[in-house]
């Protein structure tokens, strides 16, 4: 009768387990876009990709966001001043270093705040980082905003300059993607 | 006993067979088989996320679970014929062995050495706008009746001359950007402005060389100031403007 019961107990805690299982959901892309904004004594620079790839593992019955990997071509982001935009290409050296990669690795959920941890990288450099943002369930979508802050420095990034005058160290950056389950 | 372990067995499986119709990821990647394969473990995706977890935890970029980078063009598609005839694939520099083939570590130092000339540029820019403004000084002067500034408007406008040609010549024969947009952008209309002070730094000196040291020429002498003044003015727009 023991054996039954652990037998069963077993069968329910597997069950469940499947019950509850993940969903891996790749990006909206039309819906979705990260921008970069740069800051320089004469002016703010702001170039935008609508081209990031993002992918989230998400527990549609908890509402719960898993795990976050992303990845974008640093050639697609569009500042709407080709000069410009080459310029930042030629500092984060985009021939040898293409794409900014990120994994998570801690999620944290309170209410419709999102905070995400991981590791970044870029220009051929790995930093932790964190992401503060919102995250908004719908019935078979999920909208996630959010922003994050680097230093050019410790990515081993020389700043750009403009007339001799570099551009400050922060990289704001901000995003936001749309998924469908 | 055994029939209740069969049945619970079975249920499971056929619970995870209905979940996985669902899930848009298959649990083990469809893959034709292939003979001359070497044997590979098949692993679902859940097992793969774990690896890539602790890949991860090991510091290292999960590359695996990204896509892959797209090819990258070297070149932009609209560069300029100087840029082609200069920079191309099969451009003068090259072919003469001055630059190396096109390879991704021969843009990379391209366009550092593009870089280091724009920044020049740049310099170059500013001592020019400095020379120019003084000769224009040195000229109006001289207009005014004060004929002892002439050697230095003469002087002024030598190094005018000498760093405008040199500031251009780094711009011209720099090596392409990696990005280039149909666009109108400040950089646009920094180019665009360049038009006319070039065409400025042309007629203005030969304006000046037709002047005659008789008050007979004053008209002509008006007609160089005209054209000093609106090549100053333009240059510096083109200089304000890309700070935009």
């Amino acid at each position: 009768m023991t054996r039954m019961n652990l037998l069963v107990a077993w069968f329910l805690i597997a069950a469940a387990g499947l019950l509850a299982q993940t969903k891996s959901v790749d990006v909206l892309k039309e819906e979705s876009s990260i921008t970069y904004r740069m800051s320089h004594p004469l002016h703010h620079i702001e170039a935008t990709s609508k081209d990031g790839w993002f992918r989230v593992e998400i527990d549609p019955a908890k509402k719960e966001i898993k795990s976050v990997t992303a990845q974008v071509d640093v050639m697609t982001f569009d500042g709407g001043n080709s000069n410009r935009d080459s310029h930042a290409m030629e500092v984060i050296e985009s021939i040898k270093y293409p794409d900014v990669t990120f994994a998570s690795t801690a999620v944290k959920q309170r209410a419709d705040s999102i905070e995400i941890s991981g590791k970044l990288t870029f220009h051929g450099v790995i930093q932790e980082v964190l992401m503060r943002g919102v995250a908004k369930w719908e019935d078979h979508k999920l909208n996630v905003d959010g922003a994050f802050e680097l230093s050019l420095t410790a990515f081993k990034i020389e700043r750009p300059a403009l007339l001799m005058v570099p551009v400050e160290d922060g990289l704001k950056f901000s995003l936001k993607a749309a998924f469908a389950f | 006993m055994k029939y209740i372990a069969m049945v619970a067995v079975l249920t499971v499986l056929s619970i995870q067979t209905m979940l996985g119709q669902d899930d848009p990821l298959p649990l083990v990647p469809e893959a034709a088989p292939q003979s001359n394969q070497m044997f590979m473990p098949q692993l679902d995706v859940r097992t793969q996320l774990v690896l890539d977890q602790i890949s991860r935890d090991q510091f290292l970029a999960p590359s695996d679970s990204f896509p892959r980078p797209t090819a990258r063009k070297l070149l932009p598609n609209n560069i300029s014929w100087m840029e082609k005839g200069l920079w191309g694939e099969d451009g003068f520099l090259r072919t003469s062995g001055i630059a190396a083939p096109l390879t991704p570590e021969s843009r990379t130092s391209e366009l550092s050495l593009r870089r280091g000339m724009l920044v020049a540029h740049q310099i170059g820019g500013f001592v020019t706008l400095g020379l120019m403004a003084s000769a224009a000084y040195a000229g109006q002067k001289i207009i005014d009746g004060n004929s002892g500034y002439r050697p230095y408007h003469q002087a002024f406008v030598a190094g005018t001359i000498a760093t405008y040609s040199i500031t251009g010549l780094l711009s011209i024969l720099s090596p392409p950007p990696v990005i280039r947009r149909d666009e109108f952008s400040t950089t646009t209309l920094h180019k665009t402005l360049a038009w006319v002070h070039a065409a400025g730094m042309i007629i203005t000196p030969i304006l000046g060389s037709m002047i005659g040291r008789r008050s007979s020429s004053t008209q002509k002498e008006h007609i160089h100031q005209l054209s000093g003044y609106i090549t100053l003015t333009t240059f510096a727009a083109s200089m304000i403007t890309v700070t935009f």
